[in-house]
């Protein structure tokens, strides 16, 4: 079957009248189509994403407790209270410096494991599997397990390595239970965003590395200026996922650290919910979503952006 | 195409069925009742003749399945399928109930969301018959109405290992001679000396370490009032933690126990469990803790061992010295907003079942393992820290319970005190934390 054409000859235009109504008709047509198509998708993204977030954004302006079926108007004073809630901001400064380190450490390694399980190593399928499984753990589940391996395993290590750092359970100390929550982060996300970059290997055309091998370039040259600026789109991919991913984290933080030791490792998210149901301040916990929200956001677009304008045409 | 329509048709069919919440369930009706006259005049009400269908939501998850059997007798009896679920955090789980418009009929809740409900969405009990019975001294009262029926009294105390004790000391234990911290440190002294080189136990979670802050309160001359009166001045800006005698001898004593702790050396890594296993093994003495610990030390329990809960020892506080503190922990509530006037009508025939009849008082008191608020109840309870508690309130050496922190005292409070328990805090820091806090604050009546 032929593709139709774009343009229509001169003996198969119709007469004015009819021109205009066809046109009109035509018109018609589109719209039913383009609503047939889209119509759907519009509907059902308004419906839960933007009716939601329109109705939070509403909450944020009231004080309601949760409960109560009435609402009252309280203006800005729920982010004037935001401003002054310094627990807040300091779990949201937990979050930039949890979610930083974990981008970075979830990404290098997760790139690693891909260049490994592309390189035609043996038993490469059963590998990605493998890493991929602590993906497929609930957060919850995730946590409850390596915070015995923490408190109790990791002690018990110092009879056989007398170094201070096995000395004392790691969620007894800021540093070190922040380091845990990150080092969980990275066992859990890297299979995940290895498959990502495995794509994207996998989506280099070979037979510009073989000319560049034909060339004599080393693996490292190879590496720097084919492999990762054709890579900058998996790239883009992966950080923001990540990103938004650690930025928002709350299983984690509840089940390995529940915020601990006193308040250290409490990120954003679980005081949040506390903040909206456990002090049943809801007005206030929505707000300080909604900047939470802002925060990713600008910080997720901002890398997207640029990360696109460095991406390279095959 | 075909496939398509067969699709189409299933969504059809199977939409509606959830349309309303919840898949319709099959009814059965009764025909004949097992129930006697005289029980269905003390519960008030017949079995019914087709299956009601209610939610009950338990807070107390370590009771969940004794409960369950609890539901099921009844169930069977009035024709009523219970369908019970546990949360840990009844707030929150209420919330989301309500906003989704599926509350549950039945709920054992803290009384701060007793608090927070009942203006709009409870039902008013103030005219069941068990209110007469200790259901309005212990019940969730507000504004003058019962809105929660009182599910259990629960005391906060040290626990403790009575044959431990007593195979090191060589004489009876009797806790009220340990009443002031110079008795109790002589009593530690020696348990040291005896081998038990580190006789208290202290727990690192927020829920546990937060408690701490209500011996203040409570000590302040053993009463709601009193407690109430002092939060008042320090919020008035008359009085503040520092220069108040029984904030400086409650944290004398922690400090005491903080450094004769089992887990001094890592505080904030103690483990429930293994703290529950140190004292019902006899390798500590003390738990600071309460009587609902029972069902997590159960397991670790000694046969032959003795086990009880005794007061928070202080130094220059007669009024209180020797008491624990308790109170009604948890309430049952009837929802209004979600439920049917026969759904309803089910659970206050459930409530009055359990205070009534021999069934329901057995599984108060042998299957969930609690003390109930009603004074018809002649079981006696079947733990030992229930035995115990029976027997301080026997002995008039309960003080009341803290009934009227703010919903954040916890997520505020609880961490300095951590950071405290593990030496990052200065009692002075913690004084003044707790006059910030409650001058922005007043008590909740």
């Amino acid at each position: 079957m032929s593709r139709p054409s774009g343009r229509l000859d001169e003996t198969s235009l119709p007469a004015r009248g009819e021109k205009g109504m066809h046109s009109q008709k035509s018109h018609h047509r589109d719209i039913v189509l383009f609503l047939s198509f889209v119509g759907p998708s519009i509907l059902f993204f308004v419906l839960v994403f933007i009716v939601p977030m329109m109705f939070g954004v509403y909450l944020t302006l009231t004080d309601w407790n949760g409960y109560a079926s009435s609402k009252a108007l309280v203006g800005l004073r729920n982010y004037i209270d935001v401003l002054s809630d310094g627990s807040f901001w300091k779990s949201m400064g937990n979050t930039v410096q949890y979610s930083f380190v974990s981008v970075v450490m979830v990404n290098c390694l997760a790139f690693g494991l891909a260049y490994m399980l592309t390189s035609g190593i043996r038993g490469e399928h059963w590998l990605r599997a493998v890493f991929f499984i602590p993906n497929l753990i609930g957060g919850l589940i995730l946590g409850y397990i390596w915070r015995f391996v923490f408190s109790r395993v990791v002690v018990n290590l110092y009879a056989f390595i007398p170094l201070e750092l096995f000395k004392q359970s790691w969620l007894s100390f800021p540093g070190t239970a922040m380091a845990a929550m990150i080092i969980v982060a990275t066992w859990q996300y890297s299979g995940y965003i290895m498959l990502v970059y495995i794509a994207g290997f996998i989506g280099i055309p070979q037979d510009m590395i073989e000319a560049a091998r034909i060339d004599g370039a080393k693996e490292s040259c190879i590496t720097r200026k084919i492999r990762i600026p054709l890579m900058v789109p998996s790239i883009v991919v992966s950080l923001f996922l990540t990103l938004t991913r650690t930025f928002k984290v709350y299983d984690l933080n509840v089940s390995l650290t529940a915020g601990g030791p006193y308040d250290s490792t409490k990120l954003a998210a679980m005081h949040i919910y506390a903040k909206a149901f456990e002090e049943q301040r809801y007005g206030v916990g929505q707000a300080e979503a909604l900047i939470m929200f802002v925060v990713m956001a600008v910080i997720a677009l901002t890398q997207t952006y640029i990360g696109k304008k460095r991406e390279q045409e095959v | 195409m075909k496939k398509a329509l067969l699709v189409c048709l299933c969504i059809a069919f199977v939409f509606p069925a959830f349309a309303n919440g919840t898949i319709e369930q099959s009814t059965t009706v009764k025909s004949e009742s097992s129930v006697s006259s005289e029980e269905i005049a003390q519960v008030g009400g017949s079995p019914f003749s087709k299956t009601v269908a209610i939610t009950f939501m338990n807070s107390k998850p370590e009771i969940t399945e004794a409960l369950q059997a609890g539901c099921k007798a009844f169930g069977e009896k009035y024709n009523v399928e219970i369908e019970l679920y546990e949360s840990s955090s009844p707030g929150d789980a209420l919330a989301k109930k309500y906003a989704s418009g599926e509350a549950p009929t039945l709920a054992i809740v803290d009384l701060a969301n007793i608090r927070d409900l009942y203006a709009e969405k409870l039902v008013d009990l103030s005219n069941e018959p068990w209110v007469s019975l200790g259901g309005r001294e212990l019940g969730a009262l507000m504004n003058g109405k019962v809105y929660g029926m009182p599910f259990t009294i629960e005391a906060t105390g040290l626990l403790y290992n009575k044959t431990a004790i007593e195979k090191i000391i060589g004489k009876t234990f009797v806790p009220t001679d340990y009443a002031t911290l110079d008795a109790f440190k002589a009593l530690c002294t020696e348990l040291q000396k005896g081998g038990m080189k580190y006789p208290v136990v202290l727990n690192s979670e927020d829920w546990s370490v937060n408690k701490t802050y209500q011996w203040i309160y409570a000590y302040q001359d053993g009463t709601i009032k009193g407690a109430i009166q002092f939060l008042k001045a320090v919020h008035d800006g008359k009085t503040t933690y520092e220069d108040n005698a029984v904030f400086q001898g409650v944290m004398d004593t922690y400090d005491y126990l903080a450094s004769t702790n089992i887990n001094h050396a890592d505080p904030l890594a103690a483990d429930y469990d293994l703290n529950a296993s140190y004292v019902a093994e006899g390798k500590a003495a003390f738990w600071l803790n309460g009587t609902w610990a029972w069902p997590d030390f159960a397991p670790f329990a000694v046969e032959g061992m003795e086990y009880g809960i005794c007061a928070y020892p202080i130094n220059g506080a007669p009024a209180v010295q020797g008491k624990a503190f308790g109170a009604a922990t948890k309430f049952i509530m009837i929802d209004t907003v979600n439920s049917s006037e026969e759904q309803k009508k089910a659970a206050k025939i459930f409530l009055n079942w359990l205070v009534f009849t021999k069934e329901g008082q057995d599984c108060l008191v042998n299957q969930c393992e609690i003390v109930p608020a009603f004074s018809n109840v002649a079981l006696e309870p079947t733990n030992p820290f229930n035995v115990s508690l029976k027997k301080l309130i026997n002995d008039g050496l309960l003080a009341e319970g803290v009934t009227y922190s703010p919903s954040d005292h916890r997520s505020v409070l609880a961490a300095p005190l951590q950071a405290y328990l593990a030496g990052k805090n200065s009692r002075m820091d913690i004084a003044k934390l707790l006059d910030e806090y409650w001058t922005k604050r007043l008590p909740k009546e």
